[in-house]
């Protein structure tokens, strides 16, 4: 009598655990995935081309843009960079990879930027 | 031309919500970052603001003020907007302040050596010193009453680039008075203004940047509040041919990029139309020569980096200017 209501108890204490286990490590990876979303723009000329969501990309690719020949931009999962430009110095292309909150890149003679939404962590 | 469509606006609490924001325009990087309920609208307004200064102070866009101004060298009048003859009126008044060395009339000197396009070249000492016969400043004819406005030669061409940044951050911030910000940053291709405090009450903590560093690392910060703050170096806009740098801070007298022995100067003054004038003065002029002219000006603070890496700063910044521990090998003088 005695080990049934000590079983039944210590089942009762398990389940109640993995319940706020779950629970807890639900709620943590749910607004821990809502903080890490990383959302690109790319913008020329002030208007916005693209809005891409990093975290959602399952294969790379590759985007021309149509405004500016020879401007090619690669997004891959949680980054981005200009791959190449038609611009003398390519001081776009050599920022390199965008992959933090804040990261930015510049083309300035055709007018186009790439930024990833959100502040730096000071 | 530009658009603030892109902004992100941030939501921290009531009190800090803020608008932050790039765009591209006159020839550089134009970042906000504005705190308030309204801050979305100011910075949409700001942003109209400087698109029209650009339209009509700019010397590559055709049909601008200048660009007609131009034009007509040696040839007619042209009536000038407000904007224009104040912003006009200001490089007159460097110009004279600075023995020349602010100078609006480089106009040429620029074209030849190609600055801001992508055909940078070295011109030929003789048509440098062709060129250097357009650049006087007694040939802007200017006629005040009737807002009216002529070069005298054929050929001269007027450039405000050395100051229509300065001229475009005092305007920001005046929207962003007017329409109630309490505060609020604009960094136009490092021409910095701030409105205020930030919202917790401590000043902005402006960077210095190393000359040297392409990642941008800083190698001091100043803390400002209701004050602008204007980098003019020679590592904004370069080209390098057989191992020598040729940066696009031209000397008038000499028509060359100024060899002054500086790599950047700072200055820090209430208005940024004065000081984006200044700092260029202050770094064609030279080390003793350019502390000397911010130094008689009151209101004014200069830090001076040389190509030797050592910093210097006007007495006024000697307990404000806050060197940053890691600095790659720059060294702080106190002088005198």
């Amino acid at each position: 009598m005695n080990m049934f209501k000590k079983g039944d108890f210590l089942l009762t204490v398990i389940v109640i655990v993995l319940a706020l286990t779950a629970l807890a490590f639900f709620k943590c990876y749910s607004s821990n995935d809502a903080k890490e979303q990383r959302i690109a723009i790319v913008k020329a000329n002030g208007n916005i081309l693209y809005r891409i969501n990093l975290d959602n990309i399952k294969e790379s690719r590759d985007i021309a843009l149509p405004e500016s020949s020879g401007e090619i931009i690669r997004v891959e999962r949680g980054r981005i960079r200009f791959l190449s430009a038609d611009c003398p110095d390519n001081l776009c292309v050599k920022t390199g990879w965008l992959s933090k909150k804040g990261d930015m890149a510049v083309c300035l003679p055709n007018r186009i930027i790439i930024k990833i939404e959100g502040m730096k962590d000071n | 031309m530009i658009s603030c469509y892109g902004c992100d606006s941030i939501k921290t609490s009531n009190i800090n919500d803020f608008i932050e924001c790039e765009e591209i325009g006159m020839g550089t990087i134009i970042k906000q970052r504005v705190y308030g309920k309204n801050a979305r609208t100011v910075a949409d307004e700001v942003t109209e603001a400087l698109n029209s200064i650009e339209k009509k102070l700019s010397v590559n866009l055709e049909g601008s003020e200048i660009d007609r101004l131009n034009k007509n060298a040696g040839k007619s009048y042209v009536t000038l907007s407000e904007d224009t003859c104040f912003v006009l009126e200001k490089s007159l008044y460097y110009s004279r302040l600075s023995d020349g060395r602010f100078n609006p009339m480089v106009g040429p000197l620029v074209k030849a050596w190609g600055i801001n396009t992508d055909k940078q070249r070295v011109p030929e000492q003789t048509e440098i010193a062709d060129i250097l016969k357009l650049v006087d400043v007694n040939d802007i004819l200017l006629d005040k009453k009737s807002s009216r406005c002529m070069l005298a030669k054929e050929g001269q061409l007027l450039d405000l680039g050395g100051i229509v940044k300065g001229y475009a951050g005092d305007v920001a911030a005046e929207i962003y008075k007017r329409k109630g910000i309490e505060s609020a940053y604009i960094n136009l291709g490092g021409n910095v203004v701030v409105v205020g405090n930030k919202p917790d009450g401590t000043p902005w903590e402006i960077g210095i940047q190393d000359p040297r560093d392409v990642k941008g690392s800083i190698i001091g910060t100043v803390n400002i509040t209701d004050q602008a703050v204007v980098t003019s170096g020679d590592y904004e806009r370069f080209f390098e041919k057989d191992n020598i740098r040729y940066h696009h801070i031209i000397d008038p007298k000499t028509g060359y990029p100024a060899d002054s022995g500086l790599m950047s100067v700072t200055v820090i003054m209430d208005a940024s139309i004065d000081a984006d004038a200044l700092s260029t003065a202050a770094f064609v002029l030279g080390l003793d020569k350019g502390m000397k002219l911010i130094e008689d000006i009151k209101g004014a603070e200069g830090i001076f980096i040389t190509t030797d890496k050592k910093i210097y700063v006007t007495v006024g910044l000697r307990n404000i200017f806050n060197q940053n521990e890691k600095a790659n090998g720059y060294e702080y003088v106190q002088k005198r």
